[in-house]
């Protein structure tokens, strides 16, 4: 049988495609193919990828063939094309963080996460466009292109990993590596109409992450399906002993959690986030949401987290402040972007941050430094760590009640090009409801659960007690058996 | 750009209306310390590949401009 040319093989999941590679009906290259022709023909509109490596993929999916049919290979990964955001170091394949500061950067290295897929036999197709060194929420500072959102082309595909949810939604790659330092990775998977989960801090390994915060950043998977997620999530979670900040735990098989059942799930909804934050057709779909799992058995109540409404001060304050550190690295001396003219070394260093660096990124680092001023040491940065605890006290009591903390991923669905870039609080407080996650090291998911009068996707945020993302699963994995919002597909 | 860095400085300053007396600051939320690996020598990267992505290099090492007259 000769399955894979009657369907469009870039639509399908990695479950499905995998069964298929089982079964011998297509083969690895066939499906590499299918997914480079889609992209060849929705790049010049969607503008996911800053490199494709075409030639390579195939020579690659070929190998991986030979290693599956001797039984070399047995992930469910194996053969599968996927596709990676630009700040995740990939061997000899340029690394740009789509900024002009790494345009011609080629690292030495692959990433801890990148050595894992390779190892399950994954397919790599190319980097994925992203907002500066993953600073902003629409992907539309990247230094390189726009992304558009597959839905509807005149709108942003959310941000900072804008490539990597839209190259799923549009079947550019099977499924895609992004970052999440204050929502980088749901809010486009919510705006494209993904999956996209954030791990516990500490369960995938940063080794190669192109640091942005690094007490916030975690990689994480974006698939079409909650299944497909908890697939990839079992490939790249684990020890690094590269990374000291990854959590020495034994990781489950985390597909042993894909059960449809939710029975007695009892699941908290924090009133702080509701109400006029949010948008009306949000609201909406949220409370549907809430009765589809209400209805499936599970026990879902209003609670109130009164630090949520400090959520905001104390991310921008500590994400800046780990930034404008971890920016100081761009010096222009041992990789990157230097100056073309200079007068001395300290005009060097001036000239080349000053040229090499976008908008945003500069914002984040004046704002950062300020923070960290030995004059304003104690009233900004010392006191949002402070902040920060009495947030994760609240998170860690409310788990001793709940299994899951639900709210909507973002108060609004894909706004269109240009509507907040001159406003960055607004942008900033756009994040409100997938910071928290990250202030507190938890794990989030967030999956489809409507869509808005203009077609748009929305997305639902299950969130629960640090290395507890089998619970996460099998309620998301609950949700989405008993809808249908996960079957659609954008018709660009 | 002064105005936007304003409206941020303004948004971190409600923390400063949070009470926070008696509260230890959090510096990291991950709870384990002394993360310890065997000291055991082992090759490092080869310099030419580093130097790869130099902007300016010559003979194994960074060419900066003059620092010292």
């Amino acid at each position: 049988m000769n399955g894979g040319k009657l369907v469009k093989l870039y639509d399908l999941t990695i479950k499905q495609l995998s069964d298929m590679l089982a079964k011998k009906q297509i083969s690895a290259v066939e499906i590499t193919r299918s997914v480079l022709d889609r992209i060849e023909k929705l790049e010049p509109v969607l503008g996911c990828y800053i490199t494709i490596i075409a030639e390579k993929a195939l020579q690659n999916a070929e190998a991986v063939q030979k290693d599956i049919d001797s039984g070399n290979i047995k992930s469910p990964l194996a053969g599968i094309p996927m596709a990676v955001k630009d700040n995740i170091c990939t061997e000899g394949i340029l690394t740009t963080c789509a900024s002009k500061m790494l345009s011609n950067f080629k690292p030495p290295y692959n990433a801890t996460v990148i050595k894992k897929l390779y190892d399950s036999g994954a397919i790599l197709l190319g980097k994925l466009n992203m907002d500066e060194f993953a600073m902003g929420s629409s992907t539309e500072t990247s230094y390189f292109k726009q992304t558009r959102n597959p839905w509807d082309t005149s709108r942003v595909p959310g941000g900072s990993s804008g490539g990597s949810a839209a190259a799923v939604a549009a079947g550019e790659t099977i499924y895609s590596l992004a970052s999440d330092t204050g929502g980088s990775l749901r809010q486009p998977a919510s705006f494209c109409g993904v999956v996209g989960l954030k791990p516990t801090y500490g369960s995938v390994s940063r080794y190669g992450l192109v640091a942005c915060a690094s007490s916030f950043d975690q990689i994480g998977p974006i698939t079409k399906d909650v299944t497909d997620c908890a697939l990839v999530l079992n490939a790249i979670t684990g020890k690094d002993e590269k990374d000291s900040t990854s959590a020495n735990i034994e990781h489950p098989d985390y597909t042993e959690f894909l059960i449809n059942d939710i029975k007695g799930v009892k699941i908290g909804i924090p009133v702080e986030f509701m109400g006029d934050l949010l948008d009306k057709e949000v609201q909406k779909s949220f409370v549907e949401a809430v009765d589809v799992l209400k209805r499936l058995g599970a026990e879902c109540e209003e609670i109130s987290l009164p630090s949520l409404n400090n959520v905001l001060p104390a991310y921008c304050t500590l994400a800046f402040a780990e930034v404008s550190s971890n920016l100081g690295r761009y010096d222009g001396v041992k990789y990157g972007y230097r100056a073309e003219e200079y007068k001395d070394l300290d005009d060097m260093y001036k000239r080349t941050r000053s040229e090499g660096f976008g908008m945003e990124v500069k914002r984040r680092i004046l704002l950062g430094t300020y923070a960290l001023s030995a004059e304003q040491y104690d009233k900004y940065y010392k006191k949002a760590l402070q902040v920060r605890r009495i947030i994760c006290n609240e998170f860690s009591e409310a788990f001793k009640k709940y299994d899951i903390i639900l709210y909507p991923t973002s108060p609004d669905t894909a706004f269109k090009f240009g509507t907040m870039t001159e406003e960055p609080m607004k942008m900033y407080k756009h994040d409100i409801l997938t910071m928290p996650a990250n202030i507190a090291g938890l794990p989030a998911i967030t999956l489809p659960c409507g869509f808005d009068s203009n077609n748009l996707p929305i997305g639902l945020q299950m969130m629960s007690k640090p290395f507890d993302e089998g619970k996460l699963l099998r309620a998301a994995y609950t949700f989405e058996q008993n809808t249908e919002f996960h079957e659609n597909r954008p018709s660009v | 750009m002064l105005a936007s860095v304003q409206g941020t400085v303004e948004c971190m300053d409600k923390l400063n209306y949070i009470d926070t007396s008696n509260i230890e600051p959090l510096e990291h939320i991950v709870t384990f310390v002394n993360v310890f690996r065997e000291d055991k020598v082992k090759a490092s990267m080869d310099r030419d590949i580093i130097l790869s992505n130099a902007p300016q290099h010559e003979d194994g090492c960074y060419v900066v401009p003059r620092v010292v007259e």
